[in-house]
């Protein structure tokens, strides 16, 4: 059954540990690009489920929910977007080789989204509602809320980590990539949170 | 002669290496190489397979005759439910991914996929959501008895209170997880590893179809994992999603569901279609026809299987009959597309019958049976009378049993040998087909015409006697489908030691996988062979042929330029 084939190796094939493809973004971008991808769907579940919910129900929000605070909200809004920015601080920094730059601004992140969580569950402590209470409306209300919150804990936790690791010499200008695709992946985690702010505390 | 020097545990007669026991089982459970990832993803595949199986014995056995009871409503329940999220889940997704991480780096000329921790990764996933899965039998209230879509209210924390529902559901989404990441792993690599001279149009046809099934993976699956957590929510903390008592809307979770249910059929589906697109064209000596067709026919297969997911939901009168309808049937269209190409490939070719042929072929046959009682199904008119009947049961096991079963079994007589470097037994091979083919055939056609004549589906049992004859024969097709696959596992642990020595390319094949010795060194290639089709070996074999082709297209391209 066997068929002998032509030496390969004494043709001119391509050489080995190359790609047809060698432009474009990167591998770990790219993966990150495709884990982005999947989380708009998953948000995009919960928030289409919002407007669907609310167009089933009448009055929505519910009777003595009419008014939400928006002042918390926003302040934890702006955080969030500085956060994006000193995120992009940090990815300038270790490109420049700057590593005061890098750390500082990685931990200014972390900060930044460990302050945002905190608020976020003094706000959604102080609601006079839960999961349960006001029918579907308390429900998905908190499981978006919580999902993103789960979210930015999962940025945190990863940002602490490489704050830790460039503190102690971690990264350098040609292997930063782990950070680009943290900083991506926060990028989104931000996009999202505007979204969800409009969804829950604008359009209602 | 191949470029690798065979390797001596593969060698007859040859000095055997072997290292110590534990070393091979540290190894196993440390790999990274998509190879060993592969195989290990097919055996938890097969035994899962095994697992469903005997469910769905013990489902056939309970129907055979009217008022049998085997089994309590309440066991037959979880074993029904059961059955079909073992087999979707923990047989085919596996199975596919198995045949995936095998093959795409090989046929791409890779050394390995994109993210090889993350393969790993996902694929210690499996056995971890499936023994999560299946512990509901261990809880109290049993497995999850409420059929494979879980749907709201019968699922609820009041219909269905026992902890069977949440294991499977934290069991499924870890799966779930499983699939995007393998999807993604999948993605990347197509998109970057691919050998000089391979572009995206000379890529084999089997590939193209794993990068259709992970986009759509990549796309669905995360919408079921956020309805499930949704249900679980539901369930677990108070929630009222989906209970219309207090604003909840349970069509929602049907929306969420099908958005995942109808995607996940292409996705098991289309894998399969690239594998029967590597047999024929090889087993038939002839290039397969319609290459571009075939490539775009797949695109629209992954674009049309987005926009159809209501047409299981026509009989709640929730949704527009007409549009999901209309594009249900025109999914028909590049689907015939395949199936012409199939054919035509066939068509005048020196067609040899292999075993794996053979599959190649009943897959034909059977899925052509599945995809036009699909046909019917989605003109909307029709599923209004045959909606939750044994029609439904027997067309969507046509489609992911006689086709994309058989499917699998092909690939597995195809390419077992550059797994082990060993062939399986044709003679057994074939006697399976016959066996499986007749078994198939006797199962669901019974199924669909008892779905005409009225048998509900999800029925612990009944009390027709005229059904008694129809149900007795697809429980002796789904024993003899039984006897088929204990056949192949057979076959399969035998040929493992004692089968025919493959060599490198026992099949007079195509494509990059042939171009290295059966099983393959880790690192996958020595050389690769020049890349300037979608066939490179072809080239290799036949350098006057390829050069005529060459010339011929060269020609072609500069009377185009003028």
């Amino acid at each position: 059954m066997t068929t002998t084939l032509p030496a390969i190796k004494d043709l001119d094939g391509p050489p080995l540990g190359q790609t047809e493809d060698a432009g474009g973004l990167s591998m770990p971008l790219m993966g990150t690009v495709l884990f982005i991808a999947s989380e708009i769907m998953f948000f995009a579940t919960l928030l289409g489920s919002y407007y669907v919910l609310r167009s089933v129900n009448n009055p929505w929000p519910p009777e003595g929910l009419e008014t939400l605070d928006l002042v918390l909200p926003l302040i934890l809004t702006m955080m969030l977007l500085t956060s994006s920015i000193t995120a992009h601080g940090a990815v300038w920094g270790i490109r420049n080789n700057n590593r005061t730059v890098f750390v500082t601004s990685l931990a200014l992140t972390l900060l930044l989204g460990a302050m945002f969580l905190v608020g976020e569950i003094f706000d959604a402590v102080s609601l006079d509602f839960d999961f349960g209470s006001h029918g579907a409306y308390g429900s998905i209300f908190f499981t978006i809320l919580g999902f993103h919150a789960l979210h930015v804990l999962g940025g945190v936790i990863f940002f602490a980590y490489q704050t830790f690791a460039g503190m102690v010499g971690g990264f350098s200008p040609r292997n930063y990539q782990a950070v680009e695709c943290g900083v991506w992946y926060w990028h989104f985690v931000d996009v999202v949170w505007i979204f969800v702010f409009f969804t829950l505390y604008v359009v209602r | 002669m191949a470029t690798t020097e065979v390797r001596p545990e593969v060698a007859v007669g040859g000095v055997e290496v072997r290292q110590p026991y534990r070393a091979t089982v540290l190894d196993w459970l440390t790999t990274t190489d998509h190879k060993k990832i592969a195989i290990m993803y097919f055996v938890t595949s097969v035994v899962f397979l095994c697992v469903g199986g005997t469910f769905a014995g013990l489902v056939r056995t309970q129907l055979m005759q009217s008022g049998e009871r085997f089994m309590d409503g309440d066991t037959y329940n979880q074993v029904m439910t059961m059955h079909a999220l073992v087999m979707v889940f923990l047989f085919l997704m596996p199975m596919i991914a198995a045949i995936g991480n095998y093959v795409v780096p090989l046929q791409l000329g890779a050394t390995d996929m994109a993210f090889p921790k993350v393969n790993a990764l996902s694929f210690w996933l499996v056995p971890l959501g499936g023994i999560l899965m299946l512990s509901g039998f261990l809880v109290k209230g049993g497995a999850a008895s409420v059929g494979w879509y879980i749907n709201p209210p019968l699922s609820n924390s009041q219909f269905a209170p026992g902890n069977g529902v949440n294991v499977a559901l934290a069991g499924l989404a870890i799966l779930g997880a499983s699939t995007t990441l393998g999807s993604i792993n999948f993605i990347v690599t197509i998109l970057k590893l691919r050998a000089p001279g391979m572009t995206m149009m000379r890529m084999p046809l089997f590939c193209w179809n794993m990068f259709v099934t992970s986009l759509l993976a990549v796309f669905s699956l995360p919408v079921l994992t956020a309805g499930f957590a949704m249900l679980w929510i539901d369930r677990n903390l108070g929630a009222n999603f989906f209970n219309p008592q207090a604003g909840g809307d349970p069509i929602l979770y049907q929306h969420i569901f099908w958005f995942f249910g109808h995607p996940e059929v292409y996705i098991l589906l289309l894998p399969i279609m690239g594998v029967v697109s590597e047999l024929i064209p090889v087993f038939s000596r002839k290039p397969a026809f319609g290459y571009k067709a075939f490539v775009f026919a797949t695109l629209a297969i992954g674009a049309l299987g987005t926009m159809v997911w209501a047409h299981h939901m026509f009989t709640t009168g929730a949704i527009n009959v007409s549009f999901f309808a209309a594009t249900s049937l025109l999914i028909a269209v590049p689907t015939g597309v395949k199936m012409f190409s199939w054919t035509a490939t066939m068509w005048r070719g020196k067609v040899k019958w292999t075993t794996a042929m053979l599959f190649a072929i009943g897959f034909l046959s059977q899925f052509l049976i599945g995809g036009i009682t699909g046909v019917f199904l989605g003109s909307g008119s029709i599923d209004f009378s045959v909606h939750d009947t044994y029609y439904v049961v027997g067309h969507f096991h046509y489609v992911l049993v006689a086709a994309a079963l058989f499917g699998v079994m092909g690939a597995s007589y195809y390419w077992f040998p550059k797994m082990t470097g060993r062939l399986l037994n044709e003679k057994v091979g074939k006697v399976q087909w016959v066996i499986m083919f007749v078994g198939t055939n006797m199962t669901f056609m019974a199924q669909q015409i008892l779905g005409i004549k009225g048998m509900p589906r999800r029925i612990e049992t009944y009390y027709v006697p005229a059904w008694n004859t129809l149900n007795l024969v697809s429980t002796i097709g789904a024993y003899l489908i039984g006897l088929g696959l204990l056949m192949w596992i057979i076959n399969m642990l035998v040929a493992r030691k004692r089968g025919p020595i493959a060599g490198d390319d026992p099949w007079d094949a195509n494509t990059l996988e042939w171009a290295t010795t059966s099983p393959p060194p880790y690192y996958n290639f020595d050389a690769l062979p020049p890349i300037r089709s979608e066939r490179p070996l072809f080239d290799l074999k036949h350098p006057a042929e390829g050069a005529e082709d060459a010339a011929e297209s060269a020609e072609r391209e500069h009377a185009g330029a003028h």
